[in-house]
Formats: C-alpha cells, sequence, structure tokens
C-alpha cells in the first residue's frame, strides 16, 4: 500500500472515532473567559486562612519574592486563573453564599468561574493539571502525557497540595513521599512490611528513590532505562560486567528479587532451593529433590543445598565472577 | 523589585554564549521563544528521602513542633478532598517564632533532643536492620530555614540521628526561582545477622585468619575438627555481620533563562562493613561448604549534569552521568579448619589446602548520554512528538587473579605447573564491557478534545562484548587427545582448556582429572545480551463522566546464547476510570498477555561455549556421551523465556461515606498459566491482593486510621532428577529407541527416554503465600496536649508442600513427609508520642516504640546450637557449616524523653 493511501484512511478512521467520541461526550466544560486578574489582596481579603499556610510555601515565596513573568505575579491567580468574575460572584451582597450557605451556595457559587484543584469544585481534571503543566511541562515531566498515572486520570492535585508545606519538599499532599503513594499504592505498603524489604518503613528510601511518578518511558515509571540500570544505581557492584555472567542476573534483577519486599531472605521471589530450581533441571545436585529429611537435625541424609544460604553455599558470586575459576559462580 | 529584574537580566547576558553552544546543539527545531517557564524538580536521582525509623516524613522546619491547625486549610472544620476523593490532611499550625537580622534574614528554627533507653532484645537483627536507636543522649531533630525576601536568598538545614548509623543531614541554599545547591549526607545502617558464629579474626579486612584452638588445613582428625569448630562458634556466637551506607552528594540547579535550566551534581557512597558469604572446596558438588566473612568497602562516586530546556512547543533534555565503582577489598583470603581431600590433583597432599581465596567484586564504570525531546504537534490533530536516545556503557578491566595460591599442582594430564601464576591466564585483566541504547518514540494525536491515540515504539539492546578463554596458553597436555603432548587449538588460544577449581582442589578440564574428554567443560565466558522491541497504540476516550482506554504492545526479545532466540509477547489491556460518581471513584483494568516464542533448545546455545565444541563427541558403541548432549531435561521451561498467559484484573475504589470519612478499596486478582512447562513453573500462578483503607478525620484536632492488606500467592513448580536410567551410551536402548550419535541429544534429553532423566521420577512442589497486613491509628489534640499512637501488624506465612519421586527410597518417604515446615514472620510495632507544652517555645516529647517479631525459617533449622552439620561426627567432613543462626525472635522496646525547642 502507497503511503500516500494510508493516511487518507487513517484519517478517516480517526475523524470517525472523533465524531462518534464527540457525540458520547457531550460539550467541554468551558471556564470563564472574560475574567480579568484581581490581585492577590483581593484574595486574601476572603481566604486568610489559605493564606496563612500558603504564604510558607515554596510558590508564594517564587511568586512574592522573584517571579519570572506576569503569570508569577499574579500569586492566587497564576494557578487558579483570573478571579474577578468569581470575586464578583461570591461578594455579591445580595446573594452572599458564605452566609447563606448550605444548598443556596451551590446554587449562588457558579465554580466554573475559577479554577478549583478539589474534587467538590469540579473544574475538568485537563484544566487542573493543565494550569499546573502550563508552568512545569518537560524535564521530569516530559513523559506525563499517556503515562499510568495520566492514563488512570490523576490530577496533579491528588499527590500534591501546595497551599500548604505539608512536606518538607515537593508540595506534597502529605507529610512524605512514601505516605504519599501509599495512600493509593496499599499493596506495596503492605510489602514493605514483609520479612525482607527495602528500607522504606524505616524512612530511609521512598518511593521515588526507584520510580518517578510523573511518567517515564517504561511502564513501572522506572527511573532508569532498565530494571537492573535502576537497581544497579545503588548496587554498583554487581553491575559488573563480570568474567563469567550468570544468564537471569544479566537480563533483568527481578527474575529472581521482588522490588519491594518478600517474605523469603534477601527479597528473594520463592525460598531456596526452590527458586534456583525453576531454571536448573541439570544432571546430578541441581535436579534433586530435596526435603525435610535432609534438613539439619536429622541424624542422617544432611544436605547442604537445604540448609542457610541453600545453592549459594557453594555458588557464592552468583551475581557473577571475575575469578578465571568462576564459571560457577564457586569463587 | 527593580533590583530583581536587573540581578536577572545579568544573569541572562552573562549566559548568552552557554545558550548559543545549546541551541546549536538542539538544533533549529528548538529554536528559543519568549515564554516562561517554572522549574520544578521532582524525582531525581536516589536519596529523596532524608530520614530515619524516628523521622519517617523529612524534617520540615516550619512545623516540626506544632500542633495540626484547629482552622484546617481553609477555616472549614472538614478537610477538602483530592479530585480523586482523599481527604486532604490537616495542616499544622506554621511556626510564628521568626527571627530577624538587621541584614534583612528571617529565621526560624528548632532542635529536638534527650534521652532514649532501649530494651529487650534491641540487638536482633529484626529491630535494628536499618535503624540504629540506642541509650543514652540522642539529638533527634533539627531545622533552620531563613530567607532573605528582597533578594529571595534562602537556606534550610535540617538533620537528626546525629552521630548515630542512620543519621541524615541536608543542607539546601539558593535563590528562589532562580538557583540552588542541594547537600545532603545519609547513613544507612544494614545489619544482615546478628546471629552469626565467626570463626576468624580479621572480619571485614581481605584476610580472615582462624581464631585460636582451630587449625588451618584441619588437624587431620576430622572429629576433633568437627568440635574445635562447635566450640569457637559457641564461643563467638551473636557476632553481627552488616555495614553502613555513608552517602553524601552535591547538585547545583540553575535557571539559565526562562527556557533552560542547567544541573550538574556529584555524590560519593561509602559502604563499610561485612557480610555471611559461602566457600566450598574440590569438587563434584563440592566439599564442606562453610559460610565465611565477606567484607565490604565500597566506594561509588557518581556524576551527573545536564540541562532541560523547554518552550511552547518543544522539552528537550540532556543528561550525562558516570558512575565509578571502587572495591577497595580485592580479595578474600580466608582461612579454613577442615581438612579438605583434593581431587585427582598431582602435587595435591593432605592438609595443604589451608586457605581459599576469592575474587571480590571489581572495580567498575558506567557512562551514559541520554536525549529527550517532545514537540507539541497544534497542526496535526493538537498531537506530540516524543523522542528518546539512550547510550550507556559498563567497562570493567580489573586485574585476574591465578587460579590458585598454590605452587606445584597441576592436573593429573597436564605437563605444566603454572596455575599459581598469571601465565596460566589467557589474559590479564576481564577487559569487560556491555553497551547499552535506547530509542524510544511516541506520537500521540488528538482527534477531538475527547480521544487521545498514541503509537510508540521502543528498541533497548545490551551488547556484551566480553570474551574470556578458560585456556592456559602456556601449558601443555601429556596427552592432548590423539596420544601427543601439547596443546587444544580454538578461538586463537593453543593450550590446556578449562580451569582448576576451588584453589586447585579439584580440576574441571578437557582432559582433566582421568585424562579422559568430556564434552561439558566450560571454555569461554557466555556474552549473554538481548535487544527489546516494544511497539503499542493506546487510545484513551473521555466521556463525559468517564474515560475508557485500550492498549495493545507486542513486546519481542531476542536474546544471545539463550535457549529461545526470540520470544514475543502481546499484551491487552482495558482500562475504565470514572471519578465522577457523587461518592465514589471507580478505577478498573483488565490485562490479559501472550508470551510465545521460538524453538526452545536446552543445549545449542551453551554448545560452543563448553569443551563440546573443540572435542568431537565419541561416536563408537558403549561411549558415554552425556556430557556432550545433555545440559538439562528437555521439557524445561525457563519462566523468563517460556510460554506465557498471563490475566491481571485491577480494581480500585474510593469511596466517600461521609464528608469526614474515606474508604479506599483496591484488589488485584493476577493468575498466570506456562501452558507449555512440563518441568520448571508450571501449572497455574496467582497472586490475588485486597486491601482496605479508613481514613476518618473528625476534627482538625483529631483522626483516626486504619488499613489491612491481605494477600495470598500459589505457584506450582515440577522437576525431574537426572539418576535411574539406562544412561546416555551409543547404541544403548531407551524407551525412545536405540541411541545413535545422531538422537543422542533428543533422547538422552528427554525424560520420556528414561535415558538420563526417568519421567516417572518427577517431583512436585507448590509454594503458597499469605500476607496480613494491619495498620491502626490515632493521634488527638487535647488542647496543648497532642497525642498519638499507632500499631502495625504483618505477618507473612509461605507453605511448601511437596509430592516425592517415584524412585524416593524408604527412609525418604518415612522422612520427607509432605513440605517443609511453613516458614512465617510476625512482626508487632507499637508506638506512641505524648507532646506537652513546658513554656511557649518548650514541649516536651514522651516517645514509645515496642517491637515484637516472630521468624521460623527451616533453612536454620538444626542449627541453632551447633553449626556443623554432619552425618556422621567421627568419620566425615561436615555437610555443611553454617555459621549464620538466621534470623531470632525478639521483643524490645525504645523509650524516650526528648525536649522540642523552638529557637
Amino acid at each position: 500500500m502507497k503511503l500516500s493511501g494510508v493516511f487518507p484512511a487513517l484519517r478517516a478512521v480517526l475523524t470517525a472515532a472523533a465524531l462518534f467520541a464527540g457525540g458520547a461526550a457531550g460539550a467541554a466544560d468551558e471556564p470563564a473567559r472574560h475574567a480579568t486578574y484581581v490581585g492577590e489582596q483581593v484574595c486574601v481579603s476572603c481566604h486568610q486562612v489559605e493564606e496563612s499556610h500558603f504564604g510558607h510555601t515554596l510558590h508564594a515565596k517564587i511568586f512574592r519574592q522573584n517571579p519570572k513573568n506576569e503569570t508569577e505575579r499574579q500569586v492566587c491567580e497564576a494557578c487558579h486563573g483570573p478571579g474577578s468574575l468569581h470575586a464578583e460572584n461570591m461578594g455579591s451582597e445580595a446573594a452572599d453564599p458564605v452566609a447563606q450557605g448550605g444548598e443556596a451556595w451551590d446554587k449562588i457559587v457558579d465554580k466554573s468561574l475559577i479554577i478549583g484543584f478539589t474534587k467538590s469544585w469540579g473544574t475538568p481534571l485537563d484544566k487542573q493539571n493543565g494550569q499546573c503543566l502550563s508552568c512545569h511541562e518537560g524535564g521530569q515531566r516530559m513523559h506525563w502525557p499517556g503515562s499510568a498515572h495520566d492514563l488512570n486520570k490523576l490530577a496533579c492535585s491528588d499527590c500534591h497540595n501546595p497551599m500548604a508545606r505539608f512536606s518538607g519538599t515537593s508540595l506534597l499532599k502529605k507529610q512524605s513521599i512514601t505516605q504519599t503513594c501509599e495512600s493509593c499504592h496499599s499493596q506495596q505498603r503492605a510489602e514493605f512490611r514483609k520479612r525482607s524489604h527495602m528500607p522504606v518503613p524505616e524512612g530511609k528510601m521512598s518511593c521515588v528513590d526507584c520510580h518517578n511518578p510523573h511518567g517515564t518511558t517504561t511502564a513501572p515509571l522506572l527511573k532508569a532505562d532498565s530494571v537492573n540500570d535502576l537497581c544497579y544505581s545503588c548496587h554498583a557492584e554487581k553491575r559488573g560486567p563480570f568474567v563469567w555472567e550468570h544468564a537471569p542476573v544479566r537480563e533483568a534483577c527481578t527474575n529472581c528479587h521482588t522490588p519491594h519486599g518478600s517474605n523469603h531472605d534477601k527479597l528473594l521471589q520463592v525460598a531456596r532451593p526452590a527458586l534456583c530450581q525453576q531454571c536448573h533441571a541439570n544432571t546430578n545436585h541441581p535436579s534433586v529433590f530435596y526435603n525435610t529429611s535432609q534438613m539439619a537435625g536429622n541424624d542422617t541424609g544432611l544436605n547442604s543445598r537445604v540448609m542457610g544460604r541453600s545453592c549459594q553455599n557453594c555458588h557464592t558470586q552468583v551475581h557473577g565472577s571475575n575469578h578465571p575459576a568462576g564459571a560457577r559462580f564457586q569463587r | 523589585m527593580n533590583n530583581v529584574n536587573a540581578n536577572c537580566a545579568a544573569v541572562r547576558l552573562s549566559v548568552q554564549p552557554q545558550v548559543r553552544m545549546l541551541s546549536v546543539l538542539v538544533g533549529a527545531a528548538l529554536a528559543m521563544m519568549a515564554v516562561e517557564r517554572a522549574w520544578a524538580d521532582s524525582a531525581v536521582g536516589a536519596d529523596t528521602s532524608l530520614g530515619n525509623a524516628l523521622n519517617l516524613a523529612p524534617v520540615n522546619p516550619l512545623t516540626y513542633t506544632s500542633g495540626y491547625d484547629p482552622d484546617g486549610l481553609n477555616g472549614e472544620p472538614i478537610a477538602a478532598r483530592t479530585p480523586t476523593g482523599q481527604l486532604y490532611s490537616v495542616p499544622k499550625v506554621p511556626s510564628d517564632r521568626v527571627h530577624s537580622t538587621t541584614g534583612g534574614w528571617e529565621y526560624l528554627g528548632f532542635v529536638e533532643f534527650g534521652v532514649t533507653h532501649v530494651s529487650g532484645d534491641h540487638r536482633e537483627q529484626g529491630f535494628k536492620r536499618y535503624k540504629d536507636v540506642g541509650n543514652g543522649g540522642y539529638l533527634s531533630a533539627f531545622g533552620v530555614s531563613a530567607e532573605k525576601a528582597d533578594t529571595a536568598h534562602y537556606f534550610e538545614v535540617v538533620g537528626g540521628g546525629v552521630d548515630r548509623d542512620d543519621q541524615f543531614y541536608g543542607a539546601t541554599f539558593g535563590r528562589y526561582n532562580d538557583w540552588r545547591v542541594k547537600a545532603f549526607y545519609n547513613e544507612t545502617p544494614h545489619v544482615f545477622t546478628t546471629s552469626f558464629r565467626s570463626l576468624w579474626n580479621g572480619a571485614g579486612s581481605g584476610n580472615l585468619t582462624l581464631k585460636p584452638g582451630l587449625t588451618a588445613g584441619g588437624s587431620g582428625d576430622l572429629a576433633a575438627d568437627n568440635q574445635a569448630i562447635t566450640a569457637v562458634a559457641q564461643a563467638n556466637t551473636n557476632t553481627e555481620l552488616g555495614l553502613v551506607r555513608k552517602k553524601g552528594g552535591l547538585r547545583l540547579d540553575m535557571n539559565l533563562t526562562d527556557n533552560l535550566k542547567v544541573f550538574a551534581g556529584y555524590s560519593l557512597e561509602k559502604r563499610e562493613g561485612a557480610r555471611p558469604f559461602g566457600s566450598v572446596w574440590a569438587g563434584g558438588g563440592g566439599q564442606a561448604p562453610m559460610e565465611v566473612i565477606e567484607p565490604i568497602d565500597y566506594e561509588t562516586h557518581d556524576f551527573v549534569g545536564g540541562l532541560y530546556y523547554t518552550d511552547p512547543l518543544n522539552s528537550f533534555n540532556l543528561q550525562a552521568s558516570a558512575s565509578l565503582f571502587r572495591n577497595n577489598i580485592d580479595t578474600l583470603s580466608f582461612e579454613t579448619p577442615l581438612r579438605v581431600t583434593p581431587g585427582t590433583i598431582t602435587g595435591a597432599t593432605p592438609g595443604m589446602f589451608t586457605a581459599g581465596r576469592f575474587d571480590l567484586y571489581p572495580d567498575n564504570e558506567a557512562y551514559n548520554i541520554k536525549a529527550e525531546y517532545a514537540r507539541k504537534l497544534p497542526d496535526l490533530m493538537n498531537g506530540r512528538f516524543t523522542a528518546v536516545v539512550s547510550m550507556g556503557s559498563s567497562r570493567q578491566d580489573d586485574d585476574l587473579v591465578p587460579y590458585t595460591t598454590y605452587s606445584g599442582l597441576r592436573p593429573t594430564n597436564v605437563s605444566t605447573a603454572n596455575w599459581d601464576s598469571t601465565d596460566s591466564l589467557s589474559r590479564q585483566s576481564a577487559d569487560a564491557r556491555i553497551d547499552t541504547r535506547l530509542v524510544d518514540l511516541g506520537l500521540s494525536l488528538n482527534p477531538t478534545s475527547r480521544l487521545n491515540i498514541k503509537a510508540k515504539a521502543r528498541y533497548y539492546e545490551t551488547r556484551n562484548h566480553t570474551d574470556y578463554l578458560a585456556c592456559n596458553p602456556n601449558a601443555e597436555y601429556i596427552d592432548s587427545g590423539d596420544g601427543t603432548p601439547g596443546g587444544v587449538s580454538a578461538f586463537g588460544c593453543t593450550g590446556v582448556w578449562g580451569r582448576m577449581i576451588n584453589d586447585g582442589s579439584n580440576v574441571s578440564m578437557l582432559y582433566g582429572g582421568n585424562g579422559a574428554a568430556a564434552g561439558n567443560i566450560p571454555i569461554r565466558s557466555v556474552p549473554y545480551d538481548y535487544r527489546k522491541l516494544n511497539t503499542g497504540l493506546t487510545a484513551d476516550w473521555r466521556l463525559k463522566t468517564s474515560s475508557i482506554n485500550a492498549a495493545y504492545e507486542r513486546e519481542i526479545y531476542a536474546r544471545d546464547h539463550r535457549e529461545r532466540d526470540k520470544t514475543w509477547e502481546d499484551k491487552y489491556k482495558l482500562g475504565y476510570v470514572n471519578r465522577s460518581i457523587e461518592d465514589t471513584t471507580v478505577r478498573l483494568s483488565f490485562a490479559h498477555d501472550r508470551r510465545r516464542g521460538s524453538s526452545y533448545h536446552t543445549h545449542h546455545p551453551y554448545a560452543s561455549f563448553l569443551s563440546g565444541h573443540i572435542v568431537p563427541m565419541p561416536e563408537a558403541a558403549g561411549s558415554n556421551v552425556q556430557s556432550w548432549v545433555v545440559h538439562m531435561n528437555n521439557g524445561m521451561r525457563k519462566y523468563d523465556l517460556s510460554d506465557r498467559d498471563q490475566n491481571t484484573l485491577n480494581a480500585r475504589l474510593n469511596y466517600m461515606p461521609r464528608e469526614d470519612l474515606d474508604i479506599g478499596l483496591s484488589a488485584q486478582l493476577k493468575e498466570i498459566r506456562y501452558p507449555s512447562s512440563d518441568y520448571g513453573r508450571s501449572g497455574k500462578q496467582r497472586q490475588n491482593w485486597f486491601n482496605v483503607d479508613v481514613d476518618w478525620q473528625y476534627s482538625p484536632a483529631s483522626n483516626v486510621y486504619a488499613f489491612y492488606s491481605f494477600q495470598r500467592g500459589t505457584l506450582d513448580q515440577r522437576s525431574v532428577p537426572s539418576g535411574g536410567g539406562t544412561g546416555c551410551l551409543i547404541g544403548a536402548s531407551s524407551l525412545m529407541g536405540v541411541i545413535t550419535p545422531e538422537n543422542a541429544e533428543e533422547i538422552c534429553q528427554s525424560p520420556n527416554s528414561g535415558a538420563v532423566f526417568v519421567a516417572g521420577n518427577f517431583w512436585e512442589l507448590d509454594h503458597k503465600d499469605r500476607s496480613d497486613t494491619l495498620g491502626l491509628g490515632l493521634r488527638h489534640d487535647f488542647g496543648k496536649v497532642k497525642f498519638d499512637i499507632s500499631y502495625t501488624y504483618a505477618k507473612s506465612r509461605t507453605e511448601m508442600k511437596y509430592s516425592l519421586p517415584a524412585n524416593a527410597n524408604a527412609a525418604t518417604i518415612a522422612a520427607a513427609g509432605s513440605g517443609f515446615p511453613d516458614l512465617t514472620t510476625s512482626q508487632n510495632i507499637l508506638e506512641a508520642n505524648l507532646l506537652v507544652p513546658v513554656t511557649k517555645t518548650v514541649s516536651a516529647r514522651l516517645l514509645l516504640r515496642h517491637e515484637y517479631g516472630r521468624y521460623r525459617d527451616w533453612h536454620y533449622s538444626g542449627l541453632e546450637s551447633d553449626p556443623v552439620a554432619v552425618n556422621a561426627p567421627g568419620t566425615a567432613l561436615p555437610t555443611a557449616v553454617i555459621l549464620d543462626a538466621g534470623p531470632q525472635n525478639y521483643r524490645a522496646s525504645l523509650i524516650g524523653l526528648l525536649l522540642q525547642i523552638r529557637l
């Protein structure tokens, strides 16, 4: 097929899909287009409590002490958008939604007049994230579009709360990166409580040591080009390359280890020697049936492969050996 | 403000040459556009968390000593919710104790210090694995923040755990929106065991010498040696083996223009300590395996530098990094208290093997350069194009050590005894190198504001250039296979092929111990590498109140020297997100992955790296050709290469039953099948999770939370031992016919032939994992007195049940039972804090922490009191000497009385 024929066909398919999608979607929410900036003093006149916290955030420091452009100079409206119509709406003496509260609030307040970052305010997600990305696009967020979190419709404000300095760094919604991630990733929180685990519950690592939650070129949002490159960033000694390599080690550390936590020693996927035997069906001892009769404490029939480090009692250099005699990882 | 603008202009002017240079690099497509850009960095580097077990969250000088704000974040008693629907936290009250200097600086700070006391089993590994708490004075945390508003300069210093092995410090200074320098120092202890029974002096060094009472090389009296080992071990119980990671770093970030940021960083990590290690002697399955102590003395230097550029249409990242790893201890020599019985080695005498030597991890370097580019395509369906190119290289060229430290040794069929010299090596240094390449392209189109379609292609490869020949070019066989002396030629080397192993206590050599040829001797390193291509299409259809996404991806692996040349996996995924249900947010996804591949060969990928490649397989009737044709049974499918079908269902629900209450539910059901695996991972593997989270913020002063996670996993594996068959002899009959040179590989690898493996003797092992994790927490501010308490309970259990092979003997059947004892771990942690104000700026913090951990691990059963596992104490070498007694139950408490002083 000629390329010239492919593109019209592709365009037709996309157009048809677009028409279908458009019909199902309905009209998009439109922000107030005619609002103008009113300045932070107007905002703070009503939002004193918010200001008492916001004033300590990095955003406030930047916007107030060293703004680089007109948007940043707007302070509150840099993120929430021009507030004139919102102020008008909320400041109407006749309506006075604050005083009336309850159902009257919902009837009087026009939430489309200013951008909010909470569930109840209802600003469309794209609009919310668009506000953030209008300044924060690129850099470590280059791969946000289409990333796992983007596809699952997370808002920036699902993890960040720039209205107060909850966290030491990064304007997170919780006090730490780990707490923020664990508010959704309960499974990983449980894994970090297992017998062997990364030192996350002890405060020495965070999820962001390995993952970039804003998107990368890898599906698990890894901060490196491959699993191994990521692991080597801390375990540099295992990087090698070695004279004698172990195939699954060279390809992916996760062939044998789980990344977060394990009920077994050394973050292993299953107990040794069973783990090794899932690949090694060689002749002689690798394929032997190991069992409780070979454990220490029995009078006879002992076998070193069911004790202690199991296979690694002998094949110690399982990550690779640089000894000329180390083809079996014994030196 | 005018001064500020002037400063900015000065910065911009000063960097024009750099900007021009970078513009050339980036190309015309990145023409500078006059827009504004803010830079916030995230996810850069490791060490993103400066804290410790008593400071789980990074120190925040602004609020560290504060209580929660009764006005919340917005004057409402109930916090707002995230767009997903989770309650935001209630903020702490910012400190109002701000000091000023005449120079215009304003600062605040705090310090927390006092005394701590630990009791119970606080020296056990379970308690102290990654933390260091003890008795005495303790400076737990401090922090100072300062800024000069008129120039936008600031600095912040935080730290904690002072003078402990988990101490941490961070300093940040710079100018808001302009430049920033971050420095950190962080120590992380990692205790591997506290129940090791050391037999040596010199732990942590490269030279382990036996403690008094033990004889290097053994005394010749096996029973006496075993007893001596037991005695010394029992006199040296509870030896702690662990290391401390000490890492410091510096990083500069600077906004050169509104569009362009540069950064550079350096870090140095030192790791020092020791960990359990294994050693073995001789060959044929090994002799007298014994744990030893590996020294750790590592340094890693990491350098990174790069730039980020963004304008309304383009984004470009460029990063270069170098990582230099140095092991300050090249080799480990260890004396053995055992009398090693050497193999058929000329020159070996009883008792001569007094010490062994390991070659430890070699120095290495890794370099990487990565460029990322993204461009919006507003005229092409509001599209976006991304491209990433990354190139890396890992290198290692350590000097190699000779096969043995003992002189005069030579394999029986070899005339030369140079194996203790580097003359015996085919090269003097490793000269190992692996290069990596990544190209990632993506095109995203938005035909409408509701529909996004993204196509991607990702290619990643590793190229292994390592080539080591196990060829001694300066040695000769007495009989090189044809009845004459000399060397055997292959791959450009003429010499003796194979290796002296385990310090010369045995050989793995072509024409080795008995002068006969073998086909399975490693003669050459295997340069494993692979190429991976991922191509895929994702559609995201945003409906008015929800969204549906669908994705297809094909992953093709091409591997060198593995059982399968190629595997391909088709991945289908369907997702649904609804954030607009009034009280609920729902996220659902289902993924089906199907992996298949080219023909599976258990022997071919390694054939050219084994001696069978240079020595023809004998074809005469009666010749045993097993070592030429059998690597493992041909029904084995290694799980990283095997056919695999995988279904994964993920569900996540955030429910808001009350305005002050969150309930989060999430579940994963995963099923994996290995349809073509007769042996290896087989049957059905399951990994299922269920989690529930409850967060009740019934007032700004109070919060209750609870979580529970349940995990259940199953995994089956199957294997068949060798032995008990008719053998792999040319001309012999098998259940698959008469073995000939042509069909020997097919028949002898197959358990169905009954030649080497006998199918009926298979055994199966079923793993069942269950984990339960429960967390409860409460905090309440009783006016100025504040209280919080948390409790975590985690328990994991692994059952391993097996079926016995048909040829198991009566004794095994009687003793083996139906499985290993369950592996279990449980841990309870209770922590409480009571904060009582003493003065306006001083509060007293009473800290209580109690931990209770229990472990049952059959790997260490029977070794608790005596590390020597021996079948016949008076007549045999030990089956193993396991000096680590494994994880120990513990019950430990920490109490601390700390003063928090707001400066």
